[in-house]
């Protein structure tokens, strides 16, 4: 067996026999209803948070690029891929966050690898809370600094392993997130910046479950607590609450502009299609004008956090748009995914693998574009899940 | 007893505590394939590490370790350090 053979042959997916891993789904001409496995659904698992997918502003633009700029840029945006509405999304993106400096990505995975890896490296420190991203720790990866996880949303522990750097710890990056996306839980950002701050290191939040659904304006969690003038580095991506896809890096303090050669993964990718930039860009519109979309979504989030939590479900610690609930085995969470389809409701099934604890998750994530309806629907199945399902 | 003798001796210890019932655990054996534990109980033991130690493990070095004895290198090296 060559390496290749034996990897294939050896590496095993979750839920490896059943029919999760090929799941299709497909919408209708708006963002909370399809069909999952030839079942009719009220979508409940896609991170849409204000359902801007289908909202005509966002097609029409989409649709007038791509006649006007073409399918794709053809080139990374140091080369050939910086087109009219690239570079018109950074300064609309720096000045809703009142930025220095905003870089693009093509996803939002890369912004965390590319920006990370560009800002630390083999005499940096990086400390991550341990339930971060994927993404988070692959930039830590890449970047090849020293590199400590810190206990999920806590400060105290954080302020030890600070302690513990002694004078490495101004040569330090912290990294949290604003909506951790398994439980739906936020960090407790402004005792973060004060110990951030104490030890003169650097702080960049991740705000990809956050942006559009938290603060006034919907920057996130950092505007939310009042400490956005504390936040070194703010990173999000546009394919939650924008609609589309790709991530961005952004920063009040610092010239981010100064590392769009050091972070590969934007020097070295294809630019965004003009056409995910123009959607891009009516999405962000959209955001500013519309505060009641947040509104809806968080009146959606705690009917359903509610309702589940008086089934009995054991879920995240606090209301939010992720309802990440709790399972104790992946068989039983696996029977469950499939009786909440056959009663309507797709949601995403977690395995132990990429749960933040011993147990698997059904990920509910609710959007402003969930009627009443569709929310009674979504607890109507839980409910049904919890009596008669697999569940009861 | 010396300090590695101490440190093997606690680390037992704390892997017993989380390994099943009747598990044989010696200083050798493979903490994933031997023992059975999962990546979040090697996280839990290595907190429980860096709060009776005041050391924090950096994550770059983690993958290298496989066994009680990789982990009693890495405690004298991170102590030694402090």
């Amino acid at each position: 067996m060559n390496l290749i053979e034996r990897r294939v042959a050896t590496e095993k997916l979750p839920w490896q026999d059943s029919d999760v891993l090929g799941t299709l789904v497909t919408v209708d001409g708006n963002p909370t209803s399809g069909t999952v496995n030839g079942r009719s659904v009220v979508l409940a698992g896609t991170n849409n948070y204000l359902g801007l997918t289908f909202h005509p502003d966002c097609v029409r633009a989409s649709v007038e690029a791509a006649v006007r700029f073409g399918t794709g840029t053809t080139g990374s945006r140091l080369a050939s891929g910086t087109y009219p509405d690239h570079a018109a999304l950074e300064r609309e993106l720096a000045d809703f966050y009142g930025a220095r400096a905003v870089m693009l990505f093509t996803t939002g995975y890369q912004a965390n690898v590319g920006i990370i890896s560009a800002l630390a490296d083999r005499d940096s420190v990086l400390l991550l809370d341990a339930q971060s991203h994927a993404s988070i720790y692959d930039g830590a990866t890449l970047s090849g600094a020293t590199t400590y996880r810190f206990k999920h949303n806590d400060a105290a522990d954080l302020d030890k392993r600070l302690r513990r750097l002694g004078d490495k710890a101004p040569n330090s990056l912290v990294i949290v997130e604003g909506i951790y996306s398994m439980l739906g839980d936020t960090a407790p950002l402004a005792d973060f910046c004060e110990v951030v701050t104490r030890y003169g290191a650097a702080l960049l939040v991740d705000e990809a479950h956050s942006f559009g659904v938290l603060g006034k304006h919907g920057r996130g969690l950092a505007e939310a607590a009042g400490v956005e003038d504390q936040v070194d580095v703010v990173v999000g991506t546009f394919s939650k609450s924008l609609g589309c896809v790709g991530g961005y890096a952004a920063s009040r303090k610092h010239d981010l502009s100064q590392l769009r050669a050091a972070a590969r993964a934007y020097a070295y990718s294809a630019s965004s299609a003009p056409s995910v930039m123009a959607s891009a860009r009516a999405a962000l519109k959209v955001i500013r004008e519309h505060p009641e979309l947040r509104e809806r979504l968080l009146d959606n989030a705690r009917v359903t956090y509610g309702a589940l939590q008086q089934l009995g479900y054991e879920l995240g610690p606090e209301v939010s748009p992720v309802v990440g609930v709790h399972v104790r085995s992946d068989e039983l969470a696996l029977d469950a995914w499939h009786f909440l389809i056959d009663n309507g409701v797709y949601v995403n099934l977690v395995p132990f693998e990429a749960s933040p604890g011993p147990f698997c998750l059904l990920r509910v994530s609710l959007s402003a574009a969930h009627t009443p309806e569709q929310v009674d629907t979504i607890i109507e199945a839980f409910r049904k899940l919890r009596e008669s399902g697999p569940l009861a | 007893m010396t300090k590695r003798e101490n440190y093997a001796a606690r680390l037992k210890e704390l892997v017993n505590q989380l390994a099943e019932e009747g598990t044989h655990v010696d200083v050798d054996s493979d903490l994933v394939d031997d023992v059975g534990l999962s990546s979040i109980e090697i996280m839990e033991l290595v907190e429980q590490l860096e709060d009776t130690y005041d050391i924090s493990f950096p994550l770059n070095d983690l993958a290298e370790i496989r066994t009680i004895n990789d982990m009693v290198k890495e405690l004298e090296r991170l102590v030694e350090k402090q």
